[in-house]
């Protein structure tokens, strides 16, 4: 399978080659990341990533818990400082107070000052770029109509639901009309209405030309809306391109009945094998598409003493993707992931079941 | 992030505002708060509470209660009563301790502490228990010392204390004197505060209750000191500060004209009496003091006898018009106390101060009626109910009966009017007399008056004579 | 400075709603309440002490508490709850975001103090009034001194819980906060210890005395602050009153822009 997959050294990934179509080579980065290294006291949460996201382009910056997103979006926001490396916004260093002018973040599950409305809320964000007046509030009345709150912008934000709340930080994100926009997680927790109303917006704001650095768990927002995406884990870049690259190839599901696997076989499907999945008596087996992936389930199912129900050819997912990163994080170290403890996996595999 | 170089010159400014902070703290705002604002420190002696000796401030011990300090104090005196309405004395003593320390500007609880020592602990008979007379001085001491400008506190001293209670009229005349100079001070401020139209301010100043309470009181321990001249400049200095305080109040308190006619009253009395006494003293009178002292029981005595009063029955100063004859309404003292015995000074109010169990003192006073010392039955000492308070411990006693002309209490006004304010006119020859001589009847527990004539009879008791069975008398 | 008001505006509200402070303030009223109309009270000059003390005491321990509780939290809340991303996401800098909140917190501390202070000083003066028959004026203008002052210890004690906030959980903070706050009432102890003396028999050492001359100086003084005896005994006068609670205004005002400047340092390095 390790060519049907971009494994991208730092350098490849910094190319010319990695740009969309029409852009050129040094113009019009908006965010660049040049071996970003963030080391804690115990734990290394970046390790030396290098990145470059383009004016105009949606970039999904996906990962598990734990992989080094967040750390990495405060960074270029100037919250935290690199350990080494550089982060540039707009071609300045990371918390310049002018950069800030035209960048703007919704933190995931933003908080805000409930004893205001949202009104007054996105005015007191607007407040903080300058605004006032009769501009300020003809501002957040547009806003507000955006995000669909219209009807709600004299509520206490106290009434507020999730959704609501993701609306308003969204409007608050918005204010300061921002050339470069970082979103985190903007529709977890979600229900399906609001997912959708969100996702149609980050489509609407990129027709706009804004840049939008997405973070998410949400694969399929981020395949539907992103230009290129990033595979984050254990604080390292390993799959980046754009998405249409990534998931070419796609895959095939093998199912099969009375598999009785010894130890060293089970063993040896885990090499086989992106996925592999036993429901009572029936096995369901994930390959890459390859003629050679394929035969060789083939015959571990034979010699497993199985029998081959289907065999069906699928078109690869971002999910997949995901899957394989990880897999390939837990072949490389001997565990689970790098950085994140039990715990952490756990929720990283409720965020892909929440998926579904 | 601001830059390397510009952190580092906001970090020495910071530090350099350390400078002026030093500056406020220790130039100017140390040495004011220390001065107004500080709880005392602690001055007790060895008996006292001492923070191991090192005389620290009271605020080291209570910086958890410093704002709290005063209402504590104000909580504990209201516990302080509830003892007193119990008879658990001793329990009052630390407190009162205690409160003065945490609140030393709350006047009251000296006042009504030191009153509560002087007079409010008895025995079954009401005579007050004396050995607690040299803590409330020691606390009222201390009371003028931490409000050295409030006139009531010495008007106390001088008055409910060594006037009334102990009977030092020297001593009484001492403390009305400060107080005096504090009253006439405040007078001054009074007439400036005045000018800035700050008039309320006089009436909380206390500088014209003062000028009644402390003023009139030290003319009137002049005149019990013998110095009537005195007392009649005394007087003058009152009616002239009355009439100050008159003008800045513009007529509005009625109290002050009252005040002022008080003391132009006494004043013209003083003055028809310094007519007059030179007179009327001339002639020797023998009052035939005969105190008897009569053992009816172990510890119980009776004081009877003779002391006849001749005073004036009518006087009209106005016209100089009187008459003389037997009155009544003298009053004979009677003390009996450790052979010996000397009013200690313990310096200072401290926790542990607590009166000496193994003293003896009883003090009390018959009235004189028809010529006999507590009427036809003379007056009963008993003293064989308080067994804490007269435990007799000592092997001798000393029993001193007196009449002296210059206590008003002793010689009443009109009985003055013949005997004159120092024993004038009382014949030498007489049986029991005292010339004083500079040496007080009482040594080492009330100050001499220079001059005084007096009558008096001591006895020297064995512990056995007071404690002896069956009927004994003692002429 | 628009910014900094912004914040500070914005914390207002906020901390005005907090719960636990509301407790505070509700407590400190209650008492006062209770305590004004304590009747129980031997005479009127012990009535109006006990009255007055415990009004001031209470109004003063309630300042502490709404102060330390709140300016602990002020900065870590704002971390936890996220806030704090997209308001330093905009073009904020540390220093006013720090600034603000400060100011924030103070207007609450500020609004607390003054509600308690205005129950209390109606009631002295409706009891001075109505029950003993005295001109309650001057009361009034002793117990509104004695308010200011409170209100300016506040501030200060304000500024150094906010300063080790910055670098300090709320938990260790709250203990420290109170730590210094005892510490700089008890400050005739570091003054006593930092006298050199004049007992030629003890002598004692120059650079003990220096390091207490120092302790003395860096310590924030909250003692100065306690002048409630006068307040509350109004036969005492002290000349010049006005100027040394100037001086105080001015050493809270000073240290107060000692602290803040640090803990920007300090806040500017800070990850969030």
């Amino acid at each position: 399978m390790a060519q049907d997959t971009i494994i991208p050294s730092p350098d490849a990934l910094s190319g010319n080659g990695m740009a969309p179509p029409g852009f050129k080579d040094g113009i019009g980065k908006a965010i660049e990341i040049k071996n970003l290294v963030k080391q804690y006291k115990k734990v290394t949460a970046v390790n030396n990533i290098s990145l470059d996201v383009y004016e105009g382009e949606i970039f999904g910056f996906l990962g598990p818990n734990g992989a080094g997103k967040t750390t990495t979006i405060k960074t270029l926001l100037g919250l935290i400082f690199p350990t080494a490396g550089e982060v540039l916004v707009l071609g300045k260093p990371a918390g310049d107070i002018d950069v800030k002018e035209k960048l703007s973040y919704l933190p995931e599950s933003p908080y805000f000052y409930e004893h205001m409305t949202a009104s007054e809320v996105v005015g007191f964000y607007g407040s903080l770029f300058g605004l006032s007046g009769t501009t300020k509030q003809k501002r957040v009345d547009e806003l507000l109509e955006l995000v669909g709150l219209q009807n709600a912008g004299k509520k206490s934000l106290r009434a507020f639901s999730k959704g609501m709340l993701q609306r308003v930080g969204i409007a608050q994100a918005l204010i300061n009309d921002p050339k470069v926009l970082f979103f985190d997680e903007p529709t977890s927790g979600l229900d399906p209405v609001a997912h959708r109303d969100i996702r149609d917006l980050i489509l609407h704001l990129k027709s706009e030309g804004r840049t939008i650095f997405l973070s998410s768990h949400q694969l399929s927002d981020v395949e539907l809306v992103c230009d290129r995406v990033s595979i984050l884990h254990g604080g390292k870049i390993r799959r980046l391109g754009h998405v249409d690259e990534l998931i070419a190839g796609g895959s095939v599901e093998v199912v099969a009945e009375g598999v009785k696997a010894t130890e060293t076989q089970m063993a040896q499907l885990r090499d086989l094998s992106s996925k592999s999945e036993l429901v009572e008596n029936t096995l369901t087996i994930t390959t890459a598409a390859s003629t050679e992936s394929k035969n060789r389930v083939l015959d571990w199912v034979r010699a497993a003493g199985g029998n081959v129900l289907s065999m069906t050819q699928t078109r690869r997912t971002l999910e997949d993707i995901f899957y394989e990163v990880v897999h390939q994080g837990e072949l490389e170290t001997g565990t689970a992931f790098t950085v994140p403890s039990a715990l952490e996996k756990n929720s990283m595999e409720k965020n892909l079941v929440e998926k579904n | 992030m601001l830059s390397s170089s510009r952190r580092l010159s906001l970090l020495v400014i910071a530090l350099l505002l350390f400078i002026p902070i030093g500056f406020l703290q220790t130039q100017l705002i140390d040495p004011f708060y220390k001065k107004n604002y500080a709880p005392p420190k602690s001055k007790s002696g060895p008996s006292g509470l001492s923070l191991a000796g090192s005389n620290l401030p009271a605020t080291f011990a209570l910086g958890a209660f410093t704002g709290f300090r005063e209402a504590i104090a104000g909580m504990l005196w209201v516990r302080c009563d509830e003892f007193f309405h119990n008879g658990d004395y001793d329990a009052i003593m630390p407190l009162i301790r205690i409160i003065t320390w945490l609140d030393p500007h709350q006047i009251d609880v000296y006042e009504t502490g030191a009153w509560h020592m002087d007079y409010n602990f008895t025995d079954s008979q009401e005579r007050s228990d004396r050995r607690y007379i040299p803590l409330s001085v020691a606390l009222l001491k201390e009371g003028i010392d931490n409000n050295e400008d409030q006139p009531d506190l010495y008007s106390d001293m001088a008055f409910v204390h060594y006037f009334r209670k102990i009977q030092d009229f020297p001593q009484s005349r001492h403390w009305f004197g400060k107080g005096w100079d504090v009253v006439t001070a405040k007078a001054v401020v009074d007439e400036k505060s005045d000018q800035h139209g700050l008039k309320d301010q006089i009436n909380f100043d206390g500088a014209d209750k003062g000028v009644m309470t402390v003023g009139h009181g030290y003319a009137h321990s002049l005149e019990f000191n013998g110095q009537e001249q005195e007392a009649v400049k005394q007087w003058q200095a009152c009616l002239d500060l009355h009439q100050k305080l008159i003008a800045v109040k513009d007529g509005k308190d009625l109290s002050e004209t009252q005040n002022l006619e008080i003391a132009s009253k006494q004043l013209r009395e003083l003055q028809g009496r310094l007519k007059y006494r030179p007179i009327d003293t001339k002639v020797p009178l023998d009052m035939g003091f005969r105190p008897q002292l009569v053992r009816v029981a172990p510890k119980v005595f009776v004081l009877q006898g003779s002391l006849n009063a001749i005073g004036a029955k009518k006087f009209v100063l106005e016209t100089g018009a009187r008459e003389f004859g037997p009155v009544d309404g003298c009053r004979v003292e009677i003390r009996l106390q450790d052979e010996n015995y000397k009013l200690p000074d313990i310096g200072v109010y401290g926790l542990g101060s607590a009166v000496d169990p193994n003293v003896t003192i009883m003090q009390d006073a018959a009235s004189v009626r028809a010529g006999k010392i507590g009427g036809d039955q003379g007056r009963k000492i008993d003293m064989s109910q308080d067994k804490d308070m007269y435990s007799f411990k000592a092997p001798r006693y000393t029993v001193t009966a007196w009449f002296a002309p210059n206590n008003p209490n002793d010689a009443p006004i009109q009985v003055q009017d013949r005997i004159g304010w120092l024993g004038e006119g009382l014949d030498p020859n007489q049986k029991n007399f005292v010339q004083t001589d500079g040496k007080s009847l009482l040594p080492g527990s009330v100050s001499p008056v220079p001059g005084l004539r007096m009558l008096a009879k001591t006895w020297t008791l064995s512990r056995e004579d007071i404690v002896g069975a069956g009927k004994k008398v003692f002429n | 400075m628009n910014t900094i008001w912004l914040i500070a505006s914005g914390t207002f509200g906020e901390a005005m709603r907090r719960k636990v402070l509301l407790i505070f303030l509700f407590a400190g009223l209650a008492i006062i309440l209770m305590g004004v109309a304590f009747a129980g009270l031997a005479t009127q000059a012990r009535d109006l002490t006990v009255t007055k003390s415990l009004g001031l005491g209470v109004i003063s321990l309630a300042g502490v508490f709404i102060s330390v509780i709140l300016y602990i939290t002020l900065i870590p809340q704002e971390i936890e709850r996220r806030t704090i991303y997209s308001i330093l996401s905009k073009p904020v800098q540390r220093y006013q975001f720090l600034c603000g909140k400060f100011l924030g917190g103070l207007m609450t501390v500020l609004l607390n103090i003054a509600l308690m202070g205005m129950v209390f000083i109606l009631l002295v003066a409706a009891k001075q009034w109505f029950q003993y028959g005295l001109n309650p004026g001057p009361a009034v203008l002793a117990i509104s001194k004695g308010i200011l002052m409170i209100f300016f210890q506040m501030t200060l004690l304000g500024a150094v819980a906010m300063f080790f906030s910055v670098f300090l959980s709320p938990f260790v903070n709250f203990f420290l906060t109170f730590a210094v706050w005892l510490l700089g009432n008890a400050s005739s102890l570091t003054e006593a210890l930092a006298d050199p003396g004049n007992d030629p028999t003890h002598p004692k050492s120059a650079f003990v005395v220096g390091i207490f001359k120092v302790l003395h100086v860096v310590i924030p003084n909250f003692a100065n602050y306690n002048i409630q005896n006068p307040i509350i005994n109004p036969h005492e006068h002290i000349t010049n009153e006005p100027i040394y609670i100037a001086w105080n205004i001015l050493y809270a005002i000073v240290y107060t822009a000692i602290l803040l400047t640090v803990g920007s340092l300090i806040f500017d390095k800070r990850e969030v």
